[in-house]
């Protein structure tokens, strides 16, 4: 049972349930399986408005305009998911992700392509933005039952919620992109890998931020992203951040304006007044791991001018 | 000294070679930009894909001229050779780790004799090579 709790699950623009109804509906419309007039007209709208424009771009101009139209893209989104909360749509609809609904729908959609010389990569993304959705869903309903209180601070403080929904989106925007393709073959056909790449750059996103929250709600696991926060300075900067937020506030207030390095079990190994300094400490002390840097008070360490 | 001619069209650009952490790495075009100025540590701005010869890297948010906050990583890398000549003295120099070219800045430049000719449209730099 989902938690009474919520609050920022509540506001986020795509709520983990809700997720394998608008895929399901995505896919239905593109089949023509849907009779849901209301929802075909806000799909209608979706095309017309926002997947035309961005399919019928230059290869060169279309990320450009696809990151550009997410924006109008989550407003649509809300709509649709506004039809699902009126319950104007028969309520047992609702579902979240499973491994059976990722197989089922990989079927299907090898069904549909499978005469499709394109088909290994589509699959391919497919499967993937699938697996992402999945991990999406599941983390933040098992997280939501087990840590409640835990999961409602990283959301709302710990994580940058737009950025998290910019990839939300994003990642069904790319999907609905690739089925356009696909059910338009002819003109689109020279677009198809931009659009896979979109998508998988938004999924591969989506998947850290996934990441991110579920280690954020269990600390005691961090050895298992080491290698992620190592290559992805994002990934490292919202756990760096997220591990100076914990520093008792003693600290900090007696360490006011002074660099900090953090290792991210979360031990303070280093400050001094000067980034040079601390890095000198650093050195002195032989620590040999990667750290989240800190100036106590400040958004940033440094200023640079390029 | 050692006297180096740098190609010169509008902007200027070295070859040099860096160790990161034990990897030796030769990185061509490095834009030089003397607004990249020495107030803060840093002193070089590699392609992300440099990153991945770090040992340890520390990560961090910095803010850039447009007033864009933005996290990144970096590392002390060790300037060994420029042009392929190397360094009578290795320079350490901070570096960090963001998309686009790379870019060296006044850390660097503060330890040599730099000439931009406007007139001539040539620049030579000139280091204490072996």
């Amino acid at each position: 049972m989902a938690s009474i709790k919520r609050k920022a699950i509540n506001q986020m623009l795509v709520e983990p349930e809700e997720l394998g109804t608008i895929f399901t509906s995505l896919y239905n419309i593109m089949t023509q399986e849907s009779k849901q007039n209301i929802l075909i007209e806000v799909f209608q709208d979706i095309t017309t408005n926002i997947i035309i424009p961005i399919i019928t771009t230059s290869a060169e101009e279309i990320e450009d305009r696809f990151n550009r139209y997410i924006t109008p893209f989550q407003s649509q989104l809300k709509k649709l998911i506004d039809i699902i909360k009126d319950n104007r749509l028969n309520k047992n609809h609702l579902q979240s992700f499973n491994i059976s609904d990722i197989e089922n729908f990989s079927n299907d959609f090898y069904i549909m392509i499978e005469n499709d010389f394109r088909n290994e990569s589509f699959l391919k993304e497919v499967s993937y933005t699938l697996k992402v959705y999945n991990e999406y869903s599941k983390t933040l309903l098992k997280n939501d039952i087990e840590k409640p209180d835990i999961l409602d601070n990283v959301l709302s403080y710990r994580i940058d919620m737009n950025d998290l929904q910019k990839y939300v989106s994003g990642s069904i925007l790319a999907f609905y992109c690739i089925l356009f393709c696909i059910s338009n073959r002819q003109e689109t056909e020279r677009l198809l890998p931009i659009v896979l790449k979109i998508s998988e750059k938004y999924n591969h996103n989506l998947l850290n931020y996934v990441k991110t929250i579920d280690i954020l709600c269990n600390r005691e696991r961090i050895e298992e992203i080491k290698e992620l926060i190592h290559t992805n300075a994002v990934v490292a900067e919202i756990i760096g951040k997220s591990l100076v937020a914990d520093i008792p506030l003693e600290f900090k207030v007696q360490n006011i304006g002074r660099f900090i390095a953090i290792n991210y079990n979360g031990s303070i190994v280093a400050k001094s007044d000067t980034l040079e300094g601390l890095h000198n400490e650093i050195d002195k002390k032989g620590i040999e791991n990667d750290c989240y840097i800190d100036r106590i008070g400040y958004n940033t360490i440094a200023k640079i001018d390029l | 000294m050692y006297n180096c001619n740098l190609s010169c069209n509008g902007e200027s650009r070295l070859k040099l070679e860096i160790t990161i952490s034990d990897t030796r790495k030769e990185i061509y075009d490095v834009l030089i930009d003397t607004g990249f100025t020495a107030t803060s540590i840093f002193g070089l701005k590699l392609p992300l894909e440099y990153a991945q010869y770090a040992r340890n890297l520390y990560t961090s948010s910095i803010s850039l001229a447009d007033t864009n906050e933005i996290p990144v990583q970096y590392v002390c890398g060790i300037v060994t050779k420029i042009e392929g000549k190397i360094l009578k003295k290795k320079v350490p120099l901070w570096t960090f780790f963001m998309k686009g070219k790379p870019i060296i800045g006044m850390h660097f430049l503060q330890k040599c004799k730099i000439c931009f000719d406007g007139l001539k449209n040539t620049t030579s730099i000139e280091f204490d090579f072996l």
